[in-house]
């Protein structure tokens, strides 16, 4: 798991320091724990997210609910 | 005089005004419109997270137990984009109930309907509650209820103008052949819009900018409703019937000569 990695976050290219879990990464980025995420075009169900473990090129979506009509 | 409650997907709704909670100047204003409102539906977008600026949480302004949350697919440019989204706000809603809205030209936001058929086919088979979003076609209204959708949803005009109910005739047909409800979607500006759409056979209304960029949204939100309110009633009255030459309302004798 020291691997260094570059995946890609609602269109930005991000370089981490290791493979790490989509739920610590998404706690160590402050991101609202009600946020979704689709990994390589599958949504994430919000009770796995602790078991998914971000590999290399992987391509994220972080989308969450706003206002809309 | 009673007013039947509205039945989607077997869910019966208290309210026929849905609300839109985009365009708010803030959560809190929004939340007391919805109030105001008495609508029991309400949209709700999805966008990415900005990974530096993760804002304030909208459902935590919006009482779940009070109501039903309705996801639209804004910003679908395509079936395949719209299929997306829809997946991920079922995720991030928790319910399956959906707004199914495909609008890939920008100026005027009018729905593509071949890629909205597409998707519907894909998301009914899925499970979900589609709602589209569609212009007022009477065709594709109908291929849309054959396959399943719970409600269509034409426009009265292109989002956000506040033109009102410009295809009037054409919703009218709409109504007429309808299996599942119609709601009238989009470009209402004014309470009379929604009179205009109930007149026409609609069995709701969704109403956003009209609200959220009032000088006193909760004021006009409250407005809505009492034209929701009116028209519902007057529906149940029993309306007269409309006729070209004179009827005098006052006695035809006695006249003084």
């Amino acid at each position: 798991m020291d691997r260094k990695i570059e995946i890609t976050v609602n269109g930005e290219k991000l370089a981490l320091a290791s493979e790490v879990r989509l739920g610590d990464f998404m706690e160590q980025r402050g991101l609202p724990p009600s946020s979704v995420v689709e990994r390589n075009g599958q949504v994430i169900p919000k009770d796995r997210r602790h078991l998914v473990i971000l590999r290399d090129g992987d391509v994220l979506e972080i989308v969450r609910l706003v206002g809309g009509g | 005089m009673s007013i039947k409650a509205l039945t989607i997907a077997g869910k019966k709704l208290r309210s026929r005004l849905f609300l839109g909670t985009g365009k708010f100047s803030s959560p809190e204003i929004m939340a007391r419109a919805l109030e105001a409102s008495g609508a029991e539906v309400v949209t709700v977008a999805l966008r990415r997270v900005e990974l530096d600026n993760p804002q304030d949480d909208i459902l935590s302004h919006i009482d779940r137990a009070k109501y039903l949350l309705l996801p639209n697919t804004s910003g679908a440019r395509d079936a395949n984009e719209a299929v997306r989204i829809a997946r991920l706000a079922r995720e991030a809603s928790g319910i399956n109930w959906l707004k199914l809205e495909v609008t890939p030209e920008p100026n005027y936001l009018l729905p593509d309907p071949v890629e909205t058929l597409r998707a519907a086919e894909t998301l009914v088979k899925e499970g979900f509650v589609v709602l589209p979003y569609i212009n007022a076609d009477p065709i594709l209204a109908k291929r849309l209820q054959d396959i399943g959708c719970a409600a269509v949803m034409p426009l009265g005009a292109p989002i956000g103008t506040g033109r009102g109910v410009k295809t009037a005739d054409q919703i009218r047909i709409i109504v007429e052949q309808a299996t599942v409800p119609v709601v009238v979607d989009a470009g209402l500006g004014l309470p009379s819009h929604v009179c205009q759409s109930f007149e026409l056979g609609a069995d709701a209304v969704l109403v956003n900018t009209a609200v959220a960029v009032a000088k006193d949204p909760v004021a006009m939100a409250q407005a809505f409703r009492l034209a929701v309110e009116a028209s519902l009633q007057s529906i149940a009255a029993g309306p007269m019937e409309e006729s070209e030459k004179a009827s005098a309302s006052s006695p035809l004798t006695g006249f003084l000569r």
